[in-house]
């Protein structure tokens, strides 16, 4: 009991002990607490006031705080203090934490404290103080991978804090690591210093060993967008580096500086890498110069997506007037580029304007806002115009229902549902012929129904509509179709047939089978042509009744479609009908017959050739040219024999579609017909299977008694097209021809220099309304390369069919001046400056001014020069080429130069002057010449700048200009340079006096040929090549003996030049020269010699002259043994074609055989003689007929000779 | 000595009659077809020497008909003569093209005809199934 007690007594006593603890700590921890919030109350009264004094005694203040309050305390006051207002506690504060050893602390726990939060706390406090000493630390847990990422962000917030500029190289050095977490922070961190930051980014762009800090020196220095960096931007626009080239791009793009306006061009115009090009784009369009529009618009054909993507956002940013080219866009290849397109033309609010002309009551806007609502609606932007479905204005609706069958999108289908019921027809007929075009199952149904529609007009929509569907889609719906095709309306029958006819099977075979029989004419004829085309084999004979049927539709109907089903007993059934044939059906069942192929055809020709009558005989005629085949040009050939001028012209017709040697050959025997008709469709032959070949003959053809057939020489020239076809029919007297014809034959020739005068021509409103008339009547080809060629882009078939091809000048003019201003396709352009160049129009020298000095591609650029250079008198082409003369290009730069040489003064011509340095021959060439011009009668500015130059080679360039001019004023400066040292000076020197052409500049050469160097000596005799004087042969006789080999090589060279009796004898001379070189080029010289006694003289020579001279005559007079050839066939004097016979019987009997034999028929027997002479020693097989014939010669010598020679080789 | 068979072919019963006469009575046997396809079955029962063949006519014409004698092994040595009312450079063509061996010009002269039938069998150019049997 007593330990029950007692135990109990124990347990209370421990609880009650307890529960005393308990409340003894809580009582101390409050009176703990109090006292801290008494102490921090007291510490921030005192700091309060100390704040108030501007921190004035602070260090004293906490000397005696510490050793009053608690130190946690005051740092937890000072801290408040920081972060209240921490940029006014400045130096002051960061005293006090020096002085309570907290700074030190921070410091240490940074880097080393367990808890992170004690970390992170250090690094916000360090910040907070700005004190540079933390950066290393701070540096440091930013970069440590390992670290808390709180504590990295309070250290990368810190270094935020230090705006102290001495720390900023650091910074910047640090850029050079990559961290993925820390760099950006950091380049954030360097940004927030703003222009304080530029100069040490720059050194780090410009001296940075690492790349990625120099990347990042110039990403932070975009952002800082001080214009100080751009310079040093630009100069890394160059940089190896592709993402640095990247960087620096888009910082420009930041700054927004307009001097990086060239240099970004520069670099989309050639940077290799599309991703640097497209930064360069978007940062043009920050720039903000529209001067950069067209490079951008160019840029928009650039092969790479995304620098068309980038080039659209720079666009858009310059928000230009001309949204063409975003329109453009519309339809590129990309959806991504596209889309982009699109969005940027709704955020230029073109959209709206779209849609406001959309309901313009003008045609052309119209069509224009529709054709750019499709583009965007298929760029994804559908919904965008299907929200004006419902819009009050009934035109919207209609031209918004009609536009969204273009774009595409079946989930349209429903709203166009909705609009059947619309309260417009207009509105009705545009949804359900949009419907059509989406082909959606959900309409089949609904348009089914309207084929019983009362309004006929319902009917065909909904007919038109449903035939474009997918023939699965409509056998959903072959019940309902059925039954209609059997209703008692014809017009019912006839729309369900049409829809049956696009649902395969052979149910509906059938059906189409029992409609050859219908009583309605549309239905039989629709069924006709769709057995034909779905080729139901089982009709044959259905439609073999049909080519008896009253109605001509239905015969042709079912011809066609018998010959598409083919067969034998399809064939027979055609080839039976031809006598009873229209031209349609003919020609419909030639085709057929035709597409069977030649093989094939050929037993079918024993079936029409063996009749008399036309209309058969026509049907082999169409067949054979159908086939195309060469083989079938023979018969053609014969048939142009026919004694009925239709079946030749037909064959002439035929034969104009067959391309080969038999059929140009039959074509050229048409020619002769006395039938204007069959020549005329002969030269229409030539013109499509032709080539240049047919030129000479065709041209004779302009010369045809019968106007027409001329015209149709004219437009058979210019189909074959090119220049010499241009330069043809410009040759022909305007009265031989008719002048709406000879447009289209030009306009046909394609030749750019060709398409000026049609374009001219067209201003005349009379005649351009011939021209169209006569187009009317041309085949379709000859009407879209007409109008293909007059345009800077070719047309299709479809545009030139659709009306797409007006002949109003000024609007050709318009569409070439915008092509070569807008558009992206270099071909284009290339066509639009040569066709502008060669209009000569004064509208458009500014277009080709501007291309001249703008456009990117080089060959624009030339025709450009070529085409201002046609247009001497503009001041303003003028202004263009002399700005073009320091092009990059150099055949732009050289053919600006040689335009300028006719018209730039002395005083424009300095550019000109500096291309003379040029490392390119042909530049510096054209550099002279041009001077030469510019400065004919300035000679002197030539002497000035002579005087002025000290290298040997401008003074050879100027010698050369002296004598392009050829003026005797410049006979002492040329006479002095003949005295240079430098022997190439003394050489031109000679060549410069020779153009002066006055007594004292020869007499000065002639002294000169006694010159030490060789090559001045040769320079020399070269120069006097083509000379006349006498004393000039005088002393060109004392060269005969001059030591060099080359100097009296050259002598031969120059005296074959003279006509001169003296200069044969001087060459004579030198055809004894020890050296065979020189002795066979005197014999050369000899043949040339223009001097009649030459050839005479050569012929005494050459058997005497050594062998080796010979072999060097044979292997050099190839070109003049052309001349003595035409002599021997067509000189007028007798004695000159014998003498021809004998010097190439001298020369190479044998490789002159021939030529020798034509001088056999010659009526001058000494000619015949000298050429039977001639042959008698040539190959028997050879020269044997030839001779056996002269055997009956009327002259007795000749027969004799014949007779020798015979013998002799026989 | 068997004599050389001639087949005339014509749908003009005068025209053939008058043919059949003028080649009987300078030597040869004749017989005679009235339409190309006639004119074939006849070659296939017994071969002629000549074939003397009109152009025009129903059915099976003379250049098909030649085509086909010529496609056929059996019959492609036999020589073909086609006679027409129009002979022009291409009927000629095409004749040759069949493979007969000439196109005449109606009306004929029938001495000409005769003359030219006798040159071509004497010239052994036509092959005669008479040859078979011992003829010349």
């Amino acid at each position: 009991m007593t330990f029950i007690y007692s135990t109990v007594v124990v347990l209370l006593g421990i609880s009650v002990l307890a529960t005393l603890i308990v409340v003894g700590r809580g009582a101390l921890r409050r009176a703990l607490s109090r006292k801290l919030l008494k102490q921090a109350a007291e510490v921030r009264g005192l700091l309060t006031g100390l704040r108030e004094r501007n921190y004035k005694g602070i260090d004293k203040l906490l000397f005696d705080m510490r050793d009053s309050y608690d130190l946690t305390v005051i740092e937890d006051e000072l801290r408040g203090l920081l972060g209240s207002d921490a940029d006014e506690t400045g130096d002051a504060m960061r005293k006090a934490f020096d002085l309570l050893g907290l700074t030190e602390r921070y410091l240490k726990q940074l880097r080393s404290a367990n808890a992170w939060q004690t970390r992170a706390r250090s690094a916000t406090a360090l910040g907070q103080l700005a004190d540079t000493r933390a950066v290393p630390g701070l540096l440091d847990a930013m970069r440590d991978t390992r670290e808390d990422s709180d504590v990295k962000l309070a250290a990368a917030e810190a270094l935020g804090h230090i705006r102290d500029p001495s720390i900023l190289p650091e910074l910047c050095a640090q850029l050079g690591n990559v961290d993925e977490w820390a760099s950006p922070r950091l380049a954030k961190v360097i940004a927030g210093f703003g222009e304080a930051a530029t100069m040490p980014l720059l050194d780090s762009l410009d001296a940075a060993p690492n790349l990625n800090a120099r990347i990042w020196s110039a990403q932070v220095l975009g952002k800082i967008r001080d214009r100080r960096a751009t310079n040093a931007l630009v100069k890394r626009l160059n940089d190896r580096s592709e993402q640095m080239r990247i960087s620096v791009a888009n910082a420009l793009g930041d700054i927004a500086d307009n001097r990086a306006f060239r240099p970004l061009i520069e670099i989309i115009l050639r940077d290799p890498v599309a991703a640097v090009r497209s930064q360069a784009a978007t940062s043009l369009g920050r720039i903000g110069d529209e001067g950069a529009l067209p490079l951008l618009v160019n840029s928009l054909g650039d092969p790479e997506y995304w620098m068309r993507f980038r080039a659209l956002e720079a666009i858009e940013a310059l928000a230009p007037k001309d949204r063409s080219p975003i329109e453009n866009a519309l339809s590129d290849s990309n959806p991504e580029v596209r889309r982009r397109a699109a969005l940027a033309l709704e955020r230029l609010g073109a959209l709206e304007d779209a849609f406001v002309d959309l309901v313009s009551p003008e045609p052309d806007k119209e069509l224009a806002a529709r054709t750019r609502l499709i583009a965007v609606g298929r760029a994804g932007l559908s919904e965008r115009l299907a929200r004006h479905l419902d819009a009050d204005d009934v035109f919207m609706r209609e031209r918004i229902a009609s536009l969204l069958g273009p774009v595409g999108d079946a989930g349209h289908s429903i709203d166009l549902l909705r609009r059947l019921d619309d309260t417009s027809e207009e509105v009705r007929f545009a949804a359900i012929e949009s419907l059509g075009d989406l082909g959606s199952a959900v309409a089949c149904a609904p348009l089914i129904a309207l084929l019983s529609h009362s309004d006929s007009m319902h009917r065909t929509q909904a007919v038109a509509a449903l035939v474009r569907f997918p023939s699965d889609v409509l056998s959903g719906e072959l019940a309902s179709l059925i039954t209609l095709h059997g209703s008692e309306s014809d017009e019912e029958r006839f729309a369900a047939t049409q829809v049956l006819g696009m649902v395969a099977g052979p149910k509906v075979d059938l059906l189409l089978r029992g409609s050859l029989k219908d009583r309605y004419i549309e239905v039989r004829a629709f069924a006709a042509k769709t057995l034909g085309s779905r080729g139901v084999a089982e009709a044959t004979d259905e439609l073999g009744l049909c080519l008896g049927d009253p109605e001509d539709r239905i015969r042709t109907a079912a011809a066609a479609a018998l010959g598409a089903i083919g067969g034998e007993r399809a064939i027979g059934l055609l080839l039976a009908a031809m006598p009873q044939t229209s031209g349609e059906q003919r020609d419909s069942i030639c085709g057929t017959l035709a597409a069977l192929g030649y093989d094939s055809v050929r037993p079918l020709l024993d079936v029409l050739m063996a009749s008399t009558d036309v209309k058969t005989r026509l049907g082999a005629i169409w067949t054979l040219g159908k086939t195309g085949d060469a083989r079938a040009a023979k018969l053609l050939r014969l048939m142009l024999h026919e004694e009925d001028t239709l079946l030749r012209s037909s064959a002439a017709g035929a034969l104009g579609k067959i391309r080969c040697e038999d059929s140009l050959l039959g074509l050229a025997t048409g020619l002769e017909d006395p039938s204007p008709f069959v020549r005329s469709a002969s030269v229409n032959g030539l013109g499509k299977v032709g080539s240049s070949a047919q030129f000479e003959t065709l041209a004779g053809v302009l010369g045809d008694p019968d106007q027409f057939v001329r015209n149709r020489a004219a437009i058979a020239i210019g189909r074959l097209g090119g220049d010499l076809a241009h330069e043809l029919i410009i040759d022909v007297d305007k009265g031989v021809l008719d002048p709406a014809l000879r447009v289209i034959a030009l306009g046909l020739t394609g030749s750019a220099r060709g398409i000026g005068e049609p374009l001219q021509a067209m201003k005349d409103p009379i005649l351009r309304h011939q021209v169209s008339g006569a187009l009317e009547k041309e085949e379709e080809a000859v009407r879209v390369v007409f109008f293909s060629n007059l345009r800077p882009k070719p047309l299709s078939s479809q545009e030139v069919i659709q009306g797409e091809s007006g002949l109003e000048p000024d609007a050709l003019l318009e569409q070439f001046l915008d092509a070569l201003r807008n558009n992206q396709e270099t071909a284009t352009r290339r066509r639009a400056a040569a066709a502008l160049g060669s209009m000569r129009d004064a509208s458009s020298v500014e277009a080709l001014a501007l291309a001249l000095a703008r456009d990117p591609d080089a060959e624009v650029r030339q025709l450009c020069a070529q085409g201002l250079g046609n247009q001497s008198d503009n001041i303003q082409a003028k202004g263009a080429l002399l700005r073009a003369v320091v092009d990059p290009q150099p055949e732009v730069r050289m053919l600006a130069i040689e335009a300028v040489g006719g018209l730039a003064t002395p005083l424009e011509s300095k550019a000109i002057f500096e291309s003379l340095r040029s490392a390119n021959h042909d530049l510096v060439s054209a550099s002279e010449k041009s001077l030469a011009r510019i400065f004919s009668g300035h000679v002197e500015g030539i002497h000035d700048w002579m005087m002025g130059q000290e290298s040997s080679q401008m003074q050879a360039c100027g010698l050369r200009i002296l004598r392009g001019i050829g003026d005797a004023r410049s006979l002492g400066l040329i006479q002095a340079l003949l005295r240079s040292n430098d022997p190439e000076l003394r050489v031109e020197s000679a060549r410069a006096l020779a153009a002066l052409e006055v007594p004292d500049a020869i007499r000065a050469m002639l002294d000169a040929l006694g010159d030490p160097k060789e090559i001045v000596r040769v320079g020399i005799l070269k120069a006097l090549e083509g000379t006349t004087r006498a004393d000039v042969i005088q002393k060109l006789q004392e060269s005969c003996f001059d030591p060099s080999v080359a100097v009296r090589k050259q002598l031969t060279s120059t005296l074959a030049t003279l006509d001169s009796a003296q200069a044969v004898e001087i060459l004579v001379t030198l055809a004894d020269d020890t050296d065979s070189s020189i002795a066979g080029g005197a014999l050369l010289g000899l043949l040339r010699n223009p001097d009649r006694e030459g050839q005479h003289r050569l012929l005494k020579c050459l058997p005497t002259a050594s062998s080796e001279a010979k072999k060097i005559l044979r292997r050099d007079c190839l070109d003049v043994m052309e001349q003595v050839a035409e002599q021997t066939r067509s000189a007028l004097d007798a004695d000159m074609r014998r003498r021809g016979v004998e010097v190439m019987a001298a020369i190479d009997p044998t490789r002159y055989a021939t030529t020798i034999a034509e001088a056999l028929r010659d009526p001058d027997a000494t000619v015949r003689l000298a050429a039977t002479v001639g042959l008698s020693d040539q190959d028997p097989e050879r020269v044997g007929d030839w001779l056996r014939a002269l055997l009956d010669d009327p002259v007795g010598e000749v027969r004799d000779a014949a007779k020798r020679a015979l013998f002799r080789i026989l | 000595m068997s004599r050389y068979r001639i087949l005339i072919v014509d749908d003009e019963p005068d025209l053939l009659a008058a043919l059949v006469r003028s080649v009987k009575s300078a030597g040869f046997d004749v017989s005679t077809a009235r339409d190309g396809e006639s004119a074939i079955i006849e070659v296939a029962k017994r071969a002629p020497d000549l074939i003397l063949s009109d152009v025009i006519m129903p059915g099976v014409n003379g250049f098909q008909a030649t085509r086909r004698l010529k496609e056929n092994p059996e019959s492609a040595h036999i020589p073909v003569i086609l006679m027409s009312g129009k002979v022009g450079p291409a009927d000629s063509f095409w004749a040759e093209e069949v493979g007969a061996i000439a196109l005449l010009k109606k009306p004929l002269d029938t001495r000409d005809l005769v003359q030219r039938i006798e040159d071509l069998l004497k010239s052994g150019r036509a092959t005669s199934t008479s040859d078979d049997e011992g003829n010349p």
